[in-house]
């Protein structure tokens, strides 16, 4: 076997020293602390880039921006960039330990150093860089390269700032649990709860939501609040009995049927799950329902016939009718206030739909309108698909002695009639609009 | 007769079609042409006049050098018109006439003056002094004519600089008269939100549920199809239980858009039952499967106060089938051996702003009583008289096990 030169054999090692150095450099993502390291503060050349329709070019600006680093403790915490000479902007470290990008409080856009480059960016985690400047001593002649580079910078050098970030997230986790810990009612002995009406508005209806804190004295004299009344305590760390609507997450909310309010107040038992009762905490309102009712018994619009159903030709379906109701209406009166008793019936089934209390300078709002007619399949071979009809509107039959003091305000159209499905050839028909329906009616006995 | 009239009329409309562009100037084409106007003499005159904005007099373009007119014209015939009037030919008439849009002067001392030229976004003309003396050009590309200047929101490149000084050149080249540009409009973008916030909080719905998570089966009750920009529900719908066998649908009121406040973030939501947390983030990261699976929400997507419609189950009409989101199907699956018929399962929602994987402020917060019906718990658990229809949770399965 024939020897290889010595001088071969050092040339080959040599290409491989250098190849391996290349690998390296081009491998190892050190981070920010590492890349400002190796620039100064000063003035640097601006390289703007320029897109045009997914063309990317770039432009070298007249001036100069200054740029100044600032370090803390043996890292770079922030990079201040005057932009133009004049507006200066201030970009803080992502991770102070390992810094990948120095970010902004108020845009998106996120400085990185890479090789005495410094990016001017802003980044998606879907699509990557999106470079606006490039500031260097060195000349800038590739947005494409200068993007890759920055990309696989970014992505890479997030693996190695794992470490640093989950000691982070770890110490964030732990003064949340410290903090849940000591707000938690779990294993806490409990003297007293009081339930706070944050607020008490003067008109309280169905469907009034009313913020509702709670606040836990404990044995040891310290007091525990829920968030709404600026503590830490969860809402899920307490239970609660209640009457005239439901509380959930601080919030009372009224029932949406009178039937559900006893004696037309509100009513609220709390103790903690981890209590089974024993201390609770009660609180009370009454209601003068002074507030608008919404009532919707529309009709239900018509499918539209699928398009481009080759072959077959679909007509829309029709709206179905606006049901009609039958709204009774007394005079009674609630807590002092003069209040109309509503009991809404479907006039044909005698159902009772709803029944509500509302008072007499306030209005019930209600929908019977009929549905729309769907549109007609559009064909490309074969007649388009007719329009289906609206549906017609209710007929609301109003009575009682209530019926005269009674605000409504009645939405009762006709749906309009679904639009004829075109077809794409001329052999063929379009296909018909359908019928709009009838305006319903109001009527007082 | 006929064809004279016709002729006429023609003659009629091509004259005024040439003066149509002549009142375009070379402004307009400048803006089309990144240059290129060609003005004719000096405007030295203009120096003498006096306006109570001084604004004013002769300006140079930095593109060509050349000099151009400037005429402040506050009020005409009685009626306040605050009027900007450029000149590139001698004459008493202007070649284009631009608006001062008032509000930015008289509360942010912003003088910012525009003209739809067209009613495309390339027929926008705008001008924004920079400081006394210096005219910044602006083009955008991305809105048409609505009645007022460009949105605060459309993007705006300068495009040329106009100064009475020559020498201004030296202090503002087109960078520079970017960075104002930038730094004006932010400026007016908070005071907007500011003011937006104002307005919102008027409403009660907002008022009531702001940085809150709200819950429906139904899509409409929480938000009116079309209006993710104002809120057009009466919050009548927004429900405090919801039957597990039914749609359930949340959504988020934002204090501010998250795109403005959290600009280049992603969204996590984060679930809760029982003291068990699951979220989207983290699962996200699990697997390719769950990667597919859990698509990443980014801020620039949350542009207004309200979120868009979430859905943890929802029975989607036009494919068919149901739409979930796996990551709470994850949380319900991990408590699955708690679920009684009948009995309501407290189900906390959370929306955090996200950066590289790590949560940061809460965004919203609610809860809702989940119910396990006994029509629940046969779409979770199978309905054994219908066996070729697979529950949730062997669904679930199905999909963990890939």
């Amino acid at each position: 076997m024939k020897k290889m030169p010595i001088y071969i054999q050092k040339i080959k090692l040599v290409l491989l020293l250098l190849f391996v150095s290349l690998q390296l450099k081009t491998n190892a993502q050190e981070n920010q602390n590492i890349e400002l390291s190796k620039l100064a503060n000063g003035n640097f050349p601006v390289y703007k880039i320029v897109e045009n329709h997914g063309d990317f070019k770039i432009e070298s600006s007249s001036k100069p921006w200054p740029v100044s680093f600032i370090k803390e403790n043996g890292a770079f915490s922030e990079i201040i960039i005057n932009r133009s000479g004049i507006i200066e902007e201030k970009y803080q470290a992502d991770l102070i330990g390992y810094p990948a990008y120095y970010k902004s409080a108020t845009s998106e856009i996120v400085v990185t150093a890479i090789d005495k480059k410094i990016y001017y960016y802003s980044w998606s985690v879907k699509t990557g860089a999106s470079i606006k400047y490039i500031l260097s001593e060195s000349n800038v002649k590739n947005y494409e390269n200068e993007k890759n580079q920055l990309d696989q910078y970014r992505n890479s050098i997030k693996m190695l700032q794992s470490d640093t970030r989950n000691q982070r997230i770890e110490e964030n986790n732990a003064k949340a649990e410290k903090l849940a810990e000591e707000n938690t009612l779990k294993g806490k002995t409990i003297k007293s709860i009081k339930i706070v009406a944050i607020e008490k508005p003067a008109e309280i209806g169905l469907l009034s939501i009313l913020a509702i804190g709670v606040e836990f004295e404990l044995a040891d004299g310290k007091i525990l609040k829920t968030k709404n009344l600026g503590g830490n305590t969860p809402y899920t760390d307490f239970e609660a009995d209640v009457k005239g609507g439901s509380f959930e997450g601080g919030d009372f909310k009224v029932a949406d049927d009178s039937r559900k309010i006893p004696n037309d107040k509100i009513e609220i038992s709390v103790w903690s799950k981890y209590d089974d009762k024993k201390i609770t905490g009660k609180y009370s309102s009454t209601i003068n329902y002074k507030k608008d009712i919404h009532y919707n018994y529309s009709g239900n619009a018509g499918a539209n016939g699928r398009a481009y159903t080759s072959g077959y030709t679909i007509n829309g379906s029709n709206g179905s009718d606006g049901k009609s109701v039958t709204i009774s209406a007394t005079n009674t009166t609630v807590n002092g206030e003069l209040v109309n008793k509503l009991i809404i019936t479907d006039t044909f089934s005698g159902k009772v739909l709803a029944e509500a209390k509302l008072n007499i300078n306030n209005t019930i709002h209600i929908n019977v309108s009929g549905g729309n007619g769907g549109n007609g399949s559009i064909e490309k071979t074969g007649d388009g698909g007719n329009g289906g009809n609206g549906g017609n509107g209710g007929k609301i039959n109003l009575t009682g002695n209530g019926s005269a003091s009674l605000k409504i305000v009645e939405t009762n159209n006709g749906g309009t009639g679904g639009e004829g499905g075109k077809t794409k050839s001329a052999a063929y028909y379009n296909g018909k609009n359908g019928n709009s329906g009838k305006k319903g009616i109001l009527i007082k006995q | 007769m006929k064809k004279v009239k016709i002729i006429l009329t023609a003659a009629i409309i091509g004259l005024a079609s040439v003066h149509a562009n002549a009142q375009f100037g070379k402004l307009k084409e400048k803006i089309n042409s990144g240059g290129g106007g060609k003005a004719s003499g000096n405007f030295e005159a203009f120096n003498q006049e006096k306006d109570e904005m001084g604004i004013t007099g002769q300006y140079f373009g930095m593109s060509d050098k050349k000099s151009y007119g400037f005429r402040f014209v506050k009020e005409a015939n009685g009626k306040i018109i605050n009027e900007l009037q450029y000149f590139e030919k001698k004459g008493t008439e202007p070649q284009l006439k631009l608006y001062l849009k008032e509000s930015y002067y008289t509360k942010n001392n912003v003088k910012l003056f525009f003209i739809w030229v067209t009613a495309n976004a390339d027929g926008y003309v705008e001008l924004i002094e920079l400081e006394p003396g210096v005219l910044a050009q602006i083009v955008q590309t991305t809105e048409s004519a609505n009645g007022g200047p460009a949105t605060l929101d459309a993007k705006r490149t300068v495009k040329d600089i106009y100064a009475k000084d020559q020498t201004k050149f030296t202090t503002y080249d087109i960078e520079t008269a970017q960075a104002k540009v930038d730094m004006i409009i932010a400026s007016l973008n908070t005071e907007k939100i500011a003011k937006e916030t104002a307005e919102w909080m008027k409403i009660e719905v907002y008022a009531k549920n702001v940085k809150k998570v709200v819950f429906s089966n139904q899509h409409y009750n929480l938000q009116k199809p079309g209006y993710p920009h104002k809120i057009a529900v009466t919050g009548d719908g927004f429900k405090t239980e919801l039957d597990m066998a039914g749609n359930m649908n949340f959504m988020a009121f934002f204090n501010s858009p998250p795109k403005v406040s959290y600009p280049g973030q992603q969204i996590n939501i984060e679930y809760e039952m029982n003291g068990q947390k699951v979220d989207r983030e983290t699962l996200r990261k699990k697997s390719a499967a769950w990667s597919n699976m859990v698509k990443i929400i980014e801020t620039k997507d949350f542009e207004y106060r309200q979120s868009p419609i979430r859905t943890i189950r929802e029975y989607n009409t036009y494919h068919s089938a149901y739409v979930q989101d796996y990551a709470c199907i994850q949380l319900l699956y991990n408590n699955k051996d708690k679920f009684k018929v009948d009995q309501t399962y407290q189900l906390t929602v959370r929306f955090y702003a996200n950066r590289d994987g790590e949560n940061g402020d809460l965004l919203a917060e609610g809860i809702i009583k989940l119910k396990y019906t006994k029509e629940a718990k046969l779409a979770f658990e199978g309905d054994p008289s219908k066996p070729e229809e697979k529950g949730v949770w062997a669904q679930f399965e199905a999909f963990l096990n890939e």
